[in-house]
């Protein structure tokens, strides 16, 4: 080991970091030379002497100061976080909510119904399967309800607000009087007679389809047509269909007593009336409304 | 497991979720060290007071972005040398301006320079002596013979928070040695 050597390990050996090989040959060139060893040994008493410089213990109001603010950070991420958890909650539950809502309006529906007419004629598979069905189509609706906040998807969900509505007034209107009951009351009516002779029972379901579509249809379009403008056959028919397709459990229920054939007619009025209640909705609204 | 047991760096994960005791160790580990580190840098104990709140702070402010990668040592260590880097070029500023300060340097090397050999120099003004040697030493040397000698950091180490090789941080000690044994030879004779 040379002298050079020697003091650039001097530091390494003063740090406690030297190997020992090199402190073996530290301590072998030291003997041999003076220059080095009294180098060394000076510089062992200033680093010694370094010592005397002890650790001071921090204030407790310092301690105190940090450990409030770290405790205080420490509690903000904890509710950060279950809000975190909370949103992530909401985002995962968020797609059964149309779910849960199309189950309960099919089943509110369905009490609507079976609170005016006797649902025992339909066979319990049939009813279990268009109670599926109903709830599945309302899902879907209440889906496009619910979906982004696109210019697209609020059109989207313009019509599907309307064909909502639209089977709320024709479900209150079923409440009163179901279509049946209707057709049977005015085909024995003094002033409606004479027309509704003139139909057979099958143009009769098919006018009274489409006048129970046609009104309820109408005045939802016209209330909830905020985005109505051009094109109202087409925003109607839209309209109208996902109402025709909300309804049509309902038809079918209603019509369990009657032949295919009344089934058939009366759906077929139901979406003629549709069609044109949106689209006069549309329109109206559009014409005389503007806002 | 129990939190003595734990790494730094998983402590600092654990109160990036909100473990406030996971931060406690974390203190408990470094508040004393960093104290020292700043009040031997600086000499001053209420700016060592502030120096050591910012540097937690800026602890707790990071706790969301600290990388578990990051040796947490090493990152807490870097902090607290740009702090007090931060704070050089702020007194440096000062002294430039102030006739005070200016004075206070003066007065204080001639004070070491005067004083001479003396026998029976008790404890506390030996320690007075080293600390007044230590503060005329140039900023790198001092850093690194306060991170070496009572941080206990390898040279590797205080290369990596210095930005600087092993072998450059070792020669600039030495040189660092070197002046402190020539302010201090009188204690030798003493």
């Amino acid at each position: 080991m040379t002298c050079q050597d020697a003091q650039s390990t001097i530091m390494s050996y003063l740090a406690g970091e030297i190997s020992e090989q090199q402190e073996t040959a530290l301590k072998s060139h030291i003997t041999q030379c003076a220059a080095c060893a009294s180098e060394l040994q000076r510089f062992r008493h200033v680093w010694n002497a370094l010592d005397t410089w002890e650790d001071q213990v921090v204030p407790g109001n310092v301690q105190t100061r940090i450990l409030t603010m770290a405790k205080e950070a420490a509690m903000a991420t904890r509710e950060q976080s279950q809000i975190g958890r909370w949103r992530e909650l909401q985002t995962m539950m968020k797609p059964l909510a149309p779910v849960g809502l199309g189950l309960l309006a099919a089943m509110l529906s369905a009490g609507i119904l079976s609170s005016k007419m006797n649902l025992s004629a339909v066979h319990p598979l049939s009813l279990t399967a268009v109670g599926a069905l109903w709830t599945g189509i309302y899902t879907l609706i209440f889906y496009i309800l619910f979906s982004g906040k696109t210019q697209k998807a609020g059109t989207w969900r313009a019509f599907a607000k309307a064909s909502i509505i639209a089977l709320g007034l024709f479900l209150g209107f079923t409440l009163i009087s179901p279509v049946p009951d209707s057709v049977h009351f005015c085909r024995y009516y003094a002033i409606t007679q004479p027309i509704l002779e003139r139909l057979s029972i099958g143009g009769s379901f098919f006018l009274f389809g489409a006048l129970y579509a046609l009104i309820p249809m109408g005045f939802a379009a016209y209330f909830s047509g905020s985005r109505s403008g051009n094109h109202p056959w087409i925003k109607g028919s839209l309209a109208g269909i996902m109402f025709v397709a909300l309804m049509a459990p309902s038809i079918y229920l209603q019509c369990a007593p009657f032949a295919l054939g009344v089934l058939l007619v009366w759906f077929g009025g139901a979406l003629v009336g549709s069609i044109l209640g949106g689209f006069a909705g549309y329109w109206f609204r559009y014409r005389f409304a503007r806002s | 497991m129990d939190n003595h047991n734990k790494s730094d760096e998983q402590l600092m994960l654990e109160y990036a979720t909100g473990s406030f005791t996971a931060f406690e160790e974390l203190f408990g580990r470094y508040n004393l060290r960093l104290y020292n580190l700043f009040l031997r840098s600086l000499n001053k104990t209420d700016l060592a007071q502030d120096l050591l709140q910012e540097c937690f702070l800026r602890v707790i402010q990071a706790r969301k972005r600290y990388q578990p990668k990051t040796d947490f040592s090493k990152w807490i260590f870097t902090i607290a040398m740009n702090l007090i880097r931060d704070k050089y070029r702020e007194q440096s500023r000062r002294k430039m301006t102030s006739i005070s300060d200016g004075e206070f340097l003066v007065n204080s090397e001639k004070q070491l320079h005067s004083e001479g050999p003396q026998k029976d120099l008790e404890k506390s003004q030996i320690k007075e002596a080293v600390l007044e040697a230590i503060e005329t030493l140039p900023q790198e040397q001092r850093e690194i013979i306060i991170l070496s000698k009572y941080e206990g950091l390898s040279f590797a180490e205080i290369a990596r928070i210095l930005n600087t090789s092993p072998e450059a941080a070792k020669q600039k000690a030495y040189r660092g040695m070197q002046a402190l044994k020539k302010k201090l030879a009188y204690l030798e004779k003493g």
